[in-house]
């Protein structure tokens, strides 16, 4: 008996099913959610739910939890334009293979030790390598100009980083 | 069920109580991999045994690694429970105190890279202080001996604080816990011959600023 | 016995010097040695007295409630698994069978109508681990220190997230 009410509800619900439209136009997304097709651990987290949110944070110290809390708060708080630039150099960076996430990981760690202006001299290196292809800004890298301009370890920090910049 | 969603009196874990460890036929290597496998096969004491095994060292680690006894004792908390968590996918592949340390190191270290070890000056002051009023039980040191004593662990401090990371870590297995250069070579992930020279570098910066306490 | 100082092995043996782990037949070595080498006699005791002096550095008692502490930490995670409240324990499954074959059928029915849908619900069930979005925001911190796409008046990279 029970068994035929579960045929008659698939069917039903086959029937219901066969009824909506394939690939309906997606929902508006919600203003504080990712986008689907962000794949950060960042984005993942914001998109579960506020309870399975809890229960994550709630398996950190209570200062690290805190601490987690404020950054992604102040994560979120960044310009959506300025977050999506983060987010594709963090893909570019994950896409990478180990040993060169190593590497790259390595070079920012050095470029943050940097005197600000040197930072700011290798940053607009960087911006200006953007619209090139590798091939360019390997003639680039290779110039007398270029290593006139960054000493070795700057050059080799430049190089590194410029794995993360997309071509535009 | 009580307020701990055990099951009582029947499914209340016996680890919740501090066992004393009577398997003493088992050579210590083995023991404590053979412990965990247990733990795996759902013997909960076993974990009860293991906990009292290394609680104190990997408290004492993390205590000296970020200097702050709440944090390390939270920490602590972290390091057994991604053990009980790792329970069911448990091989003896490693020495567990290599893997237990692994797991305490990468938590310490993750807690200080992210420099939440703030306003350290403040906590160093009170810490010392604590620190040294817990750890001394000896009473017939006089007013100005204590004073020194404290003086000089506060020395100590700074300079075991004013290692690289790494470095710390290092030295601190190799000093407190004894580890052999291959056991801190495995703990770290890298080389015998890279835990060497982060020791070497280490002791050097040590002997600059510790020496002249002989 | 050459100068240790110089051998490779130098900094290996004035450690284990200062640390008491020598063989017999190395002390004896070492001491000779010391005996004869200032350079090294000023190392070796130097840390002698590093080895010292970390000593003075004792452990602190463990709070007395650690382990309880822990295990309510376990029990509670043991409560609140997934797979608890899940748990056939908890399901009456005479009645519940008809449901679960009809939400199957609906499932696969949907799925088959919607191929597309079937990865995307399958990365909504993520085994996140907290640390990995730590490991993120650390990555950003870096990554948003290079801020290339934003003119510096505009954007603090300096300014951690």
């Amino acid at each position: 008996m029970r068994l035929s009410w579960s045929v008659v509800a698939s069917a039903v619900l086959l029937m219901f099913v066969a009824s909506v439209p394939a690939n309906p136009k997606p929902a508006k997304q919600h203003a504080e959610k990712p986008s689907k097709n962000s794949k950060t651990p960042i984005d993942e987290f914001m998109r579960m739910s506020p309870e399975e949110r809890q229960k994550a944070l709630n398996r950190l110290p209570p200062e690290q939890r805190s601490r987690l809390q404020e950054r992604l708060r102040r994560f979120n708080q960044l310009p959506s334009e300025q977050q999506q630039t983060l987010r594709n150099m963090y893909d570019r960076l994950n896409q990478l293979p180990p040993q060169r996430q190593q590497a790259v990981r390595r070079s920012m760690n050095q470029f943050s030790k940097q005197t600000p202006d040197r930072r700011q001299a290798m940053r607009q290196e960087l911006r200006g390598m953007a619209p090139l292809e590798p091939q360019d800004r390997e003639a680039r890298m290779a110039s007398p100009e270029f290593r006139e301009k960054f000493s070795e370890k700057e050059q080799g920090i430049i190089r590194d980083m410029a794995d993360l910049v997309p071509p535009r | 069920m009580d307020q701990d969603g055990m099951h009582t009196p029947a499914a209340q874990p016996s680890w919740n109580t501090r066992v004393k460890d009577n398997r003493s036929e088992l050579a210590p290597l083995e023991r404590d991999a053979e412990l965990m496998l247990r733990v795996r096969d759902g013997d909960q004491a076993s974990f009860g045994l293991l906990l009292e095994r290394h609680r104190g060292p990997v408290i004492h680690f993390l205590y000296r690694l970020v200097q702050r006894q709440a944090v390390a004792e939270e920490l602590a908390q972290e390091v057994f429970l991604r053990v009980y968590r790792s329970r069911g996918t448990y091989e003896p592949s490693a020495k567990f105190t290599t893997w237990l340390f692994r797991i305490a190191t990468h938590l310490g270290l993750n807690w200080i890279r992210d420099g939440r070890a703030e306003s350290r000056e403040e906590s160093l002051d009170k810490e010392t202080t604590e620190g040294a009023t817990r750890q001394v039980a000896d009473s017939t040191r006089t007013v100005e001996q204590e004073m020194v004593y404290r003086v000089k662990l506060r020395e100590v401090r700074r300079a075991i604080e004013c290692l690289p990371s790494k470095q710390r870590a290092a030295v601190l297995m190799h000093k407190y816990e004894e580890m052999e250069y291959s056991e801190i070579a495995n703990v770290l992930s890298c080389s015998e011959s890279a835990v060497k020279s982060l020791l070497f570098r280490a002791y050097e910066h040590l002997r600059s600023r510790l020496a002249h306490m002989a | 016995m050459g100068c240790p100082i110089e051998d490779d092995k130098g900094d290996e043996l004035i450690l284990a010097y200062g640390a008491n782990t020598l063989t017999p037949q190395q002390h004896i070595d070492i001491e000779l040695h010391l005996g004869t080498c200032a350079n090294c006699r000023e190392r070796a005791e130097a840390q002698r007295a590093v080895w010292t002096a970390l000593d003075t550095w004792q452990p602190t008692e463990v709070t007395p409630d650690f382990d309880e502490r822990l295990f309510r930490r376990i029990a509670n995670e043991g409560q609140n698994a997934w797979w608890r409240q899940l748990s056939p324990v908890n399901w009456p499954w005479r009645s519940t069978l008809p449901v679960a074959v009809a939400c199957s059928a609906l499932i696969a029915a949907f799925l088959l109508k919607n191929p597309a849908l079937g990865p995307e619900v399958q990365t909504h069930q993520p085994k996140l681990q907290i640390e990995q979005v730590e490991h993120a925001l650390d990555d950003m911190d870096m990554l948003k220190q290079l801020s290339i796409e934003s003119a510096p008046d505009k954007a603090n990279p300096s300014e951690k997230i």
